[in-house]
C-alpha cells in the first residue's frame, strides 16, 4: 500500500460539503452491516491460506512474499550525489535484445530524449466541454458554464510530462550470410496505460508487425520484498527483476495452459423474482447459493456473485447476486470449482441482499445446472464474459487474449488458485491483473542482409517518475526519465549515445548523462549501465 | 431539529448540542469509520473523539453542514487510527480504497507549475461538478464514505463488474483531471 493513496484517501476528506451531503442521501435501502462478516472472514482465509496449501500439486503456484515495506518512500536526498528514489516510478527506457544471442550483429544505438510534450499548449474551456463524451447539450452547458468560472480567462495552459523517445539501432550484419534476427523490444508499463506507452517498432522506416510479451506481475525480489515492480520506485527493483532471465523467459513462455485439469461448473440462468418497486419499498430482490465446500481439497471460482458468506472452518459457503433487472446487459452467474465437488447446493430467493443475515425469504428462483469441464475451456468463457462487458474504450490497446492470459497467469501466482490466494473468496472480476506494473516485450522479426546494415528504430511516450511528497522532499516539480545501457540485453553495442531535444522546456536539476544546455552540449556518448535525468520546468520567459 | 438549530446549541455551550449531534449524524459518522477501520469498536471510539473536537471548535466555527464537519473529523481520526495500526491489524476498507486509489495518483504532475498539496482537495471538487450526479455521488460513496463495491452495486442495481468499470473510468478521470491542474498529492492534511 503506497503512502501517498492514503494520503490521497485522507484529502478526499476535504472535498466540499455540498458533495458529502449529496452523497448522505444516497441511503441503503435496507441497513446492514455486511462488512464486519467480510472482515472477518478475510483474516479467517488467511489462515486458512497459509496453513493449508490447498492446490499444491494441482496447479503450480510461484511463492509470493508480503509487501516491500520500503516502497513509497522518498529516501534519498535529492542534494546528494546520484538519481533520486521516486515515489511513483515509470521505470527506465530499456536496451534491445535479442531472443537467441547472435555474435555475427553489431550494433550502436542513438536515443533521443524528446521534450516536444512539455510545450504548453492552450486548452478552451470550449474545448474541455466537447471533449466529454456522451454529453446532453445541456450538461455539455453546464460542464462550459463551471469551467468558465473556474477559468474566466476561457481557458488554460496545459502539458504534459511525459517525453518522446526514439530509440534507435543500427544494426549491421558482419557475416557473409543474411542473419534473421527476433527481436525483443522492453518497455515498462500495465496494462492500464499501454494503449498510451505502447512503442512502435520500425524497421528503415517502415513499421512493423509485433507481438507482445507480457511480464507476469509477480516479479519476486531476491531478498523476498514481494512483487518488484509493482512497488519500485528506482531503477535498481527494475534491475533485480530482470537480472537473472527468469522474468523475461516466464513472459517469453506465455501464459499457463490450464487444460486437463478437470473442474465442476455451476451455471446459474434465468433468475427470477419480483421486480424491484422503490415505490412499494420493494429493493431488487436476490438469489442466495448455499453449499458446502471442502475447503481442504477444493477452490471455488465465481462471476457474477455480488458477495458472499465464507465459513472456512466449517465449510458453509453462502454466495448471492442480484437479479437482473429488465434491460440490464446478460451476464454469467456460474461456479467453478475446482477439486472436490461442492455438496448440498440450494437457492433461495431474498428481498434484498444478505440473506447470510437471516434476510426476508421471496418467491424467486433460478435454473442451477451443472456440468463437468475443463478449467481452460470455462475460464476462457468467463474470461470474455467479464472482458465482454467492458466499454470499447474501457482499457484502450488491450486485446482479450492478453487480459485472459495474464488473468490465468495471476489466477496460478497471486490469486485464488495459488498457495498464496490472497483473494480466496474466488470472485474472478476482483483480479488485479489491469493495475499490475509490469515489463513488456515487443516481438518482431527482421532479416540482416550480409554485410550490410538496417535501422531499428522504435518510438514511444515515455511517462516520468516523480515525488508526491510536497511537505518533506527537495523533489517538488522534479521528473526524471531513466534510461539503462546493458540491462537485460545480449545485443552487442559497439557504441551508444543520447540526444536531448530540451525544446527550452527544462532546467536539469541533476543527471549523469553529461549534458550542457548552456554550451550546446546536447549529444552524449553512453558508456555507463545507467543513466539519469532529472529535470524541472524552465522559468517562463 | 436542523443543523443551524445545533450549531446554535453549541454556540450556547449547551451540552444537548453534543446529543443532538449523535442522534442526527452519529450513525452515518460512525459507519463511515467502522467501515474503514473494520471495527464497530473503533468506530464508536472515533465518533467519540470526533464529537470531543466538535465541542472544541464550535465555536469558532459556525459549519453549515454538521454532516459533513462531523463526518471528515470522524474519517480523518479513522484514517489516523489506521496509519497508527501495525501492519498485521490493517483490517477494513482503508486497505481496499487505497489500493484502488492507486490508479488516481497522477504518474507524475503536470509540467505546470504544480498545485499545493491543500489544493488537492479544491482540484477534486472542480473535477466532482463536471461529473453526473450518478457518478459523484458513487464516487463520494465509495471514497468518501466507504462503502463497498458489492454494496453499491446491489443498491443501483448492477452487477459488481459493472461497478467497478465505472468507478475504475472515475478514477482515470481523476487522474487526468490532477495532472491537468498539477495536483501532487501531498502527505500534509487538508
Amino acid at each position: 500500500m503506497r503512502e501517498q493513496s492514503l494520503n490521497l484517501l485522507a484529502q478526499l476528506g476535504g472535498i466540499d460539503e455540498q458533495y458529502i451531503d449529496e452523497a448522505g442521501e444516497d441511503i441503503p435501502a435496507k441497513k446492514k452491516v455486511h462488512w464486519l462478516r467480510w472482515a472477518a472472514l478475510a483474516a479467517c482465509l488467511a489462515v486458512v491460506i497459509v496453513g493449508g496449501g490447498i492446490l499444491t500439486g494441482v496447479i503450480p503456484g510461484l511463492p509470493i512474499g508480503g509487501v516491500n515495506p520500503s516502497a513509497g518512500g522518498s529516501g534519498v536526498d535529492p542534494a546528494a550525489d546520484g538519481p533520486s528514489t521516486f515515489m511513483s516510478y515509470a521505470g527506465p527506457v530499456f536496451p534491445l535484445t535479442l531472443r537467441e544471442e547472435n555474435d555475427a550483429i553489431m550494433a550502436e544505438r542513438n536515443v533521443t530524449l524528446d521534450f516536444a510534450p512539455w510545450i504548453r499548449t492552450w486548452w478552451s474551456n470550449e474545448d474541455e466541454a466537447n471533449s466529454r463524451n456522451g454529453l446532453t447539450e445541456e450538461e455539455r452547458q453546464e460542464v462550459l458554464a463551471r469551467y468558465n468560472e473556474w477559468f474566466p480567462e476561457g481557458g488554460r495552459w496545459q502539458s504534459s510530462s511525459d517525453i518522446l523517445v526514439t530509440d534507435s539501432y543500427t544494426l549491421t550484419n558482419t557475416s557473409d550470410q543474411d542473419q534473421k534476427l527476433t527481436v525483443l523490444y522492453p518497455f515498462a508499463g500495465g496494462l492500464y496505460n499501454l494503449g498510451n506507452v505502447r512503442p512502435t517498432l520500425r524497421l528503415d522506416g517502415v513499421a512493423l508487425d509485433t507481438a507482445l510479451h507480457s511480464g507476469v506481475g509477480a516479479a519476486v525480489s531476491p531478498e523476498g520484498g514481494g512483487d518488484v515492480l509493482s512497488h519500485a520506485d528506482c531503477w535498481e527493483d527494475y534491475r533485480d527483476a530482470l537480472a537473472d532471465g527468469t522474468y523475461l523467459r516466464n513472459a517469453l513462455k506465455g501464459c499457463p495452459d490450464l487444460s486437463g485439469t478437470k473442474v465442476t461448473v455451476y451455471e446459474f440462468t434465468d433468475p427470477w423474482g419480483p421486480e424491484k418497486d422503490d415505490e412499494a419499498g420493494l429493493p431488487n430482490p436476490s438469489i442466495l447459493a448455499a453449499f458446502h465446500q471442502d475447503v481442504e481439497h477444493s477452490r471455488v471460482l465465481s462471476v457474477g456473485f455480488n458477495g458472499g458468506y465464507y465459513g472456512w472452518d466449517t465449510g458453509e459457503m453462502k454466495l448471492e447476486f442480484s437479479i437482473p433487472r429488465p434491460g440490464e446487459r446478460d451476464y454469467a452467474f456460474r461456479l467453478i470449482v475446482v477439486g472436490e465437488d461442492i455438496q448440498d447446493l440450494v437457492t433461495q430467493g431474498y428481498a434484498s441482499g444478505g440473506g447470510w443475515d437471516g434476510g426476508d425469504p421471496i418467491e424467486a428462483g433460478v435454473t442451477v445446472t451443472r456440468h463437468e469441464a475443463d478449467l481452460e475451456e470455462v475460464l476462457r468463457q468467463t474470461a470474455w464474459d467479464i472482458y465482454g462487458n467492458w466499454d470499447a474504450d474501457f482499457v484502450p490497446g488491450v486485446d482479450f487474449e492478453t487480459y485472459y492470459g495474464l488473468l490465468k497467469s495471476w489466477l496460478v501466482t497471486d490469486g485464488p488458485l495459488s498457495d498464496a490466494g490472497r483473494y480466496g473468496g474466488g470472485a474472478l472480476e476482483e483480479n488485479i491483473v489491469l493495475a499490475q506494473a509490469r515489463v513488456f516485450w515487443l516481438e518482431a522479426e527482421v532479416t540482416v542482409p550480409a554485410g550490410g546494415s538496417v535501422e531499428l528504430t522504435a518510438s514511444m511516450r515515455k511517462e516520468a517518475s516523480c515525488d508526491f511528497y510536497c511537505a518533506h522532499t527537495k523533489n517538488q516539480g522534479v521528473y526524471g526519465y531513466d534510461l539503462t545501457t546493458r540491462l537485460g540485453s545480449n545485443l552487442h553495442c559497439a557504441a551508444q549515445a543520447a540526444t536531448l531535444e530540451d525544446r527550452g522546456q527544462i532546467v536539469i536539476v541533476r543527471q549523469n548523462y553529461g549534458f550542457d544546455l548552456e554550451n550546446g552540449v546536447k549529444t552524449v556518448p553512453l558508456t555507463e549501465e545507467e543513466y539519469y535525468l532529472e529535470v524541472k520546468r524552465a522559468p517562463e520567459g | 431539529m436542523e443543523d443551524s438549530a445545533i450549531v446554535e446549541l453549541f454556540w450556547s455551550r449547551n451540552s444537548q448540542a453534543i446529543s443532538e449531534l449523535q442522534n442526527k449524524y452519529g450513525g452515518v459518522c460512525q459507519s463511515v469509520a467502522a467501515r474503514l477501520l473494520g471495527s464497530v469498536e473503533d468506530g464508536q471510539e472515533c465518533l467519540n473523539d470526533a464529537l470531543h473536537r466538535v465541542w472544541n471548535t464550535i465555536p469558532p466555527q459556525r459549519p453549515r453542514s454538521l454532516r459533513a464537519y462531523l463526518g471528515k473529523i470522524v474519517r480523518n481520526l479513522a484514517i489516523d487510527r489506521w496509519r497508527e495500526r501495525s501492519a498485521q491489524r490493517r483490517d477494513g476498507e482503508v486497505a481496499s480504497l487505497t489500493a484502488e486509489l492507486e490508479d488516481c495518483l497522477p504518474a507524475a504532475p503536470s509540467a505546470e507549475a504544480v498545485a499545493q498539496g491543500n489544493e488537492t482537495a479544491a482540484a477534486i471538487d472542480r473535477w466532482l461538478g463536471t461529473l453526473s450526479k450518478e457518478d459523484r455521488v458513487l464516487f463520494v460513496r465509495r471514497y468518501w464514505y466507504g462503502d463497498r463495491v458489492d454494496e453499491l452495486a446491489k443498491r443501483r442495481g448492477v452487477s459488481p463488474n459493472n461497478l467497478a468499470q465505472r468507478l475504475f473510468r472515475l478514477r482515470s478521470g481523476l487522474k487526468r483531471a490532477l495532472e491537468q491542474e498539477g495536483v501532487i498529492v501531498c502527505a500534509n492534511r487538508v
